[in-house]
């Protein structure tokens, strides 16, 4: 069964001036990170992953009184931005949060877990 | 900045802009934050080195500096209680083929910039700075105006630009024809502004005629079947070959006169295999006309060689294409050096009776000159001077007028 991992950063870390001259440490991290990412694909685990651009590049579409409008920036100011996401395909979901587990030890950041529904469930 | 640095700079330009305006919109605040990204490589490559991969890092940083300033617009948006937004259209879906990832989007870029709802002005001064990577003061400078001016002007163009709705997608319209013509405009304005505006002495660090060559070369590389910006490009080469010769110790220098052997050849050579190239594909245009007729003059060793009665054929279907004052009076020159001073002096009055020469402001002084010239050359050197004085006395150009005047001179003294 599929899931939706959802990566959450803090609004502030997108603004670090350091962010393109990442530390060391962070470097390690995402190393890490990449091989655990490797190792899910060859046990075909993960579907697929993305990271996403800052929510000052996203635009909201609404109805309001006058017609759908558009907007740019996020659909709310938050404190934590989503910052990437995945799709896993796993057996159970004690095996999404074991792997979810790994992933949130390696980055540090915190990571939702959603069920995608699937056809059993469709309406 | 080294020379290797600024040219690297020069051509990634439009292709940051347009790799940051495809994925995010926002054409005005992309342009500032490319702008933006262009002087911290400007600052510091050439004490680090060139990154391994300049477009990435020119991408990353780009996208970093539109990140800070959609910040700040949203933040201020916000503070002004407007929403920015933007009513959308339920209509029928444009659905746009994504393009391919290796794509190059200079030509999507001209034709943003030479968007039909922005004066000619900001047409050349956008075009300049999105898709050239001048920066702002540089344009300024090769127009002569103040940098406050130049921003104000480019930022007026981008805020037409947001408010017309114009979008970055590349040209499938019908109206490609119409938008293509306005690029080619543009280019050869960019490139008569260098040209004529020969302030010899000082050397401006940008060079209007090179940078509008290089955009027309970029062009035709993105258009390749394009017949009509091949021959602009030709004619820009061809025009571009005769500038040594164009000036000497007093002032304008007139074709006939002018010593061949300065003429770059390799220009001619170039500018004369591309016209005779799309020549051929029958898709004649006035640009393509153009050249032609500078191919006619350059392909002749002396004045006395040119095939005149060709020229005098080709100004004939430039005039069909393109019927104005100036190319009806240059049919008039062309006519008279085939077919000597009367039969000239014959098509002159004609020309006039129907189309007023002598009274259109583009034509008024060089309508004298020519009749003066004529005049001279049929011996009745009187009337070739007081037409020389007249024509002089309707010319704002210094150098011209001494030309005009000097000419009269020189005919009154065989008086």
């Amino acid at each position: 069964m599929k899931y939706l991992l959802l990566s959450y950063t803090p609004a502030a870390a997108w603004d670090a001036a350091g962010a393109d001259t990442p530390s060391d440490e962070a470097l390690a991290a995402f190393a890490a990170y990449q091989e655990f990412a490797q190792e899910l694909i060859r046990s075909g685990e993960l579907v697929t992953t993305e990271g996403l651009g800052h929510p000052a590049v996203s635009a909201t579409v609404r109805k309001g009184p006058t017609g759908v409008v558009a907007t740019d920036g996020p659909f709310a100011e938050l404190k934590e931005v989503l910052a990437s996401f995945a799709v896993i395909d796993v057996a159970s979901h004690e095996r999404a949060v074991e792997i979810v587990t790994r992933l949130v030890d390696l980055m540090g950041e915190p990571v939702e877990i959603r069920p995608i529904m699937g056809e059993e469930f469709a309406a | 900045m080294t020379p290797h640095v600024e040219h690297l700079l020069r051509v990634e330009a439009p292709q940051v802009l347009g790799a940051l305006v495809r994925r995010f919109g926002h054409f005005d605040l992309a342009e500032d934050a490319v702008q933006e990204a262009l002087l911290v490589a400007a600052r510091t490559w050439p004490d680090e080195g060139v990154p391994e991969q300049p477009r990435s890092w020119l991408i990353r940083v780009g996208y970093r500096k539109m990140v800070d300033l959609l910040r700040a617009d949203q933040a201020r948006r916000r503070r002004e209680q407007e929403a920015g937004a933007v009513e959308l259209g339920l209509g029928e879906a444009d659905r746009q083929p994504p393009p391919p990832p290796e794509t190059d989007d200079s030509l999507t870029l001209l034709l943003l910039c030479c968007h039909p709802a922005l004066s000619s002005t900001s047409q050349v001064a956008l075009t300049l700075r999105a898709v050239g990577g001048l920066t702002t003061g540089e344009i300024a400078h090769a127009f002569g105006v103040t940098e406050s001016t130049m921003g104000a002007r480019i930022s007026r163009a981008k805020q037409q630009l947001a408010q017309a709705g114009a979008r970055f997608i590349p040209p499938t319209d019908v109206d490609r024809d119409d938008r293509l013509a306005a690029v080619r405009q543009v280019l050869y304005l960019i490139f008569n502004e260098g040209y004529t505006a020969t302030a010899g002495e000082e050397l401006t660090r940008v060079d209007l005629v090179q940078e509008a060559i290089r955009l027309t070369r970029m062009l035709r590389a993105q258009l390749p079947e394009d017949a009509e910006s091949a021959g602009l490009l030709a004619l820009m080469l061809l025009t571009d070959a005769r500038q040594a010769a164009r000036t000497g110790d007093d002032g304008l220098v007139p074709l006939v006169e002018q010593d061949r052997t300065r003429w770059n050849p390799e220009l001619i050579k170039e500018g004369t295999a591309l016209i005779d190239a799309v020549w051929a594909r029958r898709e004649v245009g006035p640009y393509q006309l153009q050249a032609a007729i500078a191919a006619v003059h350059a392909a002749a060793a002396s004045p006395e060689q040119t095939d005149w009665p060709q020229i005098a054929a080709l100004y004939l279907w430039l005039e069909r294409l393109t019927p104005t004052a100036p190319v009806r009076l240059s049919r008039v020159v062309a006519v008279a050096q085939a077919y000597g001073p009367d039969r000239g002096l014959a098509l002159l009055d004609a020309v006039n009776r129907r189309h007023g020469l002598d009274s259109e402001p583009l034509t008024r002084h060089r309508e004298r000159a020519v009749r003066a010239h004529l005049a001279e050359l049929t011996g009745d050197l009187a009337t070739a001077a007081r037409l020389y004085r007249e024509a002089a006395a309707l010319t704002d150009n210094q150098v011209e007028r001494r030309y005009l005047l000097d000419r009269a001179d020189r005919g009154g003294r065989h008086c």
